[in-house]
């Protein structure tokens, strides 16, 4: 029988003392990785499996705590005994990326210089940068080799430069609802979110940790357009349509009216609780600046030395990472005749159709991770 | 073990150790499954349908979800050995095209059709019934194939495009009929027809 909850058998923090040297020039440190395991490694250390979060997630990708039965892990559907990354079998690990704040050094970390938080002075990273954070904590964990990385949104990216700066350290890589860079609509979205928290002037150039207020309006807006991106045209439809929120007809006037309105201000005032803004800054500058082609001279030199399986998987109704840009880097893999399978899945849920349960994902998942 | 169509066999008799090889709609991955454990060769299959993906990630066999012109274009010239399209080249939109295609990504192409000059087929039509065979097994309501050819057909527009034909063989399932095929009358009693083509 299945336990109902996923047993946690490690949350805690790994702290690495030397700097980091990130892709900027810059350095990090002391540097602390919030991370959480599932499972048990096996004698020979064979069956580690790395799970990367997309933007607004964190280390807790399966079960609940005791004392937080409602905080679900972002990926329990999957990741469980007896489910389809199945914690029996797999000792898995999933770590929060550094420049988040879910526990990992990010800008409300406090700077050893200053003894205050960081804010702005904290150093912009990059997707790279978090790939060998977690690289560090599996040195930590004494883990030489990962069965496979997987990961959907920026955590495929992440999944991607892992195959390529560890090729020896990883023998499968799962990279869903991803890209190798982001369109110019994708940084726009970002950018007009980091506009919205850097104008809310209460964000005080970043430094608002001691302040009795936060830049919690922009942080909520910025969160809604990026929410926006998340759905579908579809999706919106189906679950909304243009239904009215509470009302029999317009109000005529500027409150809310529609439920769509309404879900979008909800998402954003729950998120502001959650995530801090900074952080959202940082983040998604490291979604702007990904791009694999930029960084190794083209997607096929990029790929070049790697040496797992891949396999690439898109949502059709994935507006933000459309599917062509996952076969963009599918077709550089076979160009370099790398082993890759790439498939499609059916889903109006948008882009954060990989967070949700998807009985075709499960089946690939399944069959790739035999 | 399961037991393969007759063609399978053929062409994993075809295909030389280490090859590269494409399968354009590549099903199961049934081919490609044999070739890899009897052949060692490297490869991919392409095809559309999210259940033969499945089934070629359960064998092991590297995939793309795709359309057959999709897949084939991002490759440079001769990047295969081999380039299969089994049971396909009468379902496909653009069938010269996908020849050209093929015989441009890989050094030489092998073709496996279903043959409609078949005597089955013939006498069928000659009765008034839109032929159902093994070959071809489709009513005609739910038929994946848009187009029938036949053996001669093939030679004929191998000639018309300057294709080679490397290498015949005929698939019957009657060993009293080898002699008779030999005689040339492949067209008439071979179900399918499997083709090794190269640019001449």
């Amino acid at each position: 029988m299945t336990p109902l909850v996923t047993k946690l058998t490690y949350c805690g923090c790994f702290s690495l003392d030397e700097p980091l040297l990130l892709e900027s020039g810059q350095t990090l440190g002391p540097l602390t990785v919030a991370y959480e395991t599932y499972g048990v490694l096996s004698p020979q250390k064979d069956n580690a499996i790395l799970l990367c979060h997309a933007l607004s997630g964190d280390s807790h990708a399966a079960g609940i705590y005791a004392d937080q039965p409602e905080y679900k892990g972002w990926w329990d559907h999957y990741v469980g005994p007896g489910k389809t990354i199945d914690t029996n079998r797999f000792f898995v690990v999933s770590s929060n990326v550094i420049g988040g704040c879910k526990g990992s050094t990010g800008p409300s970390s406090i700077d050893p210089k200053t003894g205050s938080p960081y804010g702005m002075r904290f150093p912009v990273i990059t997707v790279g940068d978090m790939v060998r954070a977690q690289a560090a904590l599996l040195d930590h964990l004494e883990i030489d080799k990962l069965y496979a990385v997987i990961g959907g949104s920026m955590g495929g990216m992440q999944a991607l430069e892992w195959a390529i700066m560890y090729p020896q350290r990883v023998d499968k890589i799962i990279s869903i609802a991803s890209t190798s860079k982001l369109s110019p609509q994708a940084i726009s979205f970002d950018a007009v979110g980091r506009n919205a928290i850097i104008s809310d002037p209460n964000w005080a150039d970043g430094d608002y940790y001691a302040n009795p207020t936060w830049p919690e309006k922009g942080l909520s807006i910025a969160r809604m357009i990026g929410h926006i991106t998340y759905l579908s045209e579809a999706s919106m439809m189906i679950k909304f349509g243009r239904n009215l929120q509470e009302k029999t007809d317009y109000g005529y006037d500027f409150s809310t009216d529609f439920q769509v309105e309404s879900y979008l201000k909800y998402q954003g005032e729950k998120f502001v609780s959650r995530f801090d803004a900074n952080a959202y800054l940082y983040l998604t500058k490291a979604l702007s600046y990904f791009d694999l082609e930029k960084k190794y001279g083209s997607l096929e030199s990029a790929f070049a030395d790697t040496t797992c399986k891949f396999l690439v998987l898109a949502i059709t109704s994935d507006w933000l990472y459309p599917p062509k840009q996952s076969k963009d880097i599918v077709k550089a893999l076979m160009k370099m005749g790398k082993r890759v399978t790439y498939s499609v899945l059916d889903s109006p849920y948008g882009h954060d159709a990989f967070l949700l349960k998807n009985e075709r994902l499960e089946q690939l998942l399944e069959a790739f991770l035999a | 073990m399961r037991k393969d169509p007759l063609w399978i066999a053929k062409v994993v008799d075809l295909v030389e150790p280490n090859s590269r090889v494409l399968d354009l709609g590549c099903g199961k991955g049934d081919v490609l499954e044999r070739l890899q454990a009897e052949k060692r060769v490297h490869g991919y299959g392409i095809d559309i349908e999210f259940d033969n993906i499945l089934s070629c990630t359960k064998k092991g066999i590297a995939v793309f979800q795709g359309d057959i012109d999709e897949g084939l274009k991002e490759f440079g010239k001769h990047a295969f050995d081999y380039v299969i399209l089994s049971q396909t080249l009468q379902q496909v939109k653009r069938p010269l095209f996908v020849l050209s295609e093929m015989l441009r990504v890989g050094r030489r192409g092998i073709i496996i059709v279903p043959n409609f000059a078949h005597w089955r087929i013939r006498l069928q039509l000659l009765f008034g019934m839109t032929p159902r065979t093994g070959a071809l097994p489709y009513h005609w309501y739910n038929t994946p194939n848009i187009r029938v050819v036949t053996i001669q057909d093939f030679h004929a527009i191998c000639a018309k495009k300057g294709y080679k034909i490397v290498k015949e063989v005929p698939i019957h399932h009657n060993v009293c009929v080898r002699f008779l095929i030999r005689c040339g009358l492949s067209n008439i009693l071979s179900t399918d027809g499997l083709f090794v083509i190269e640019k001449c």
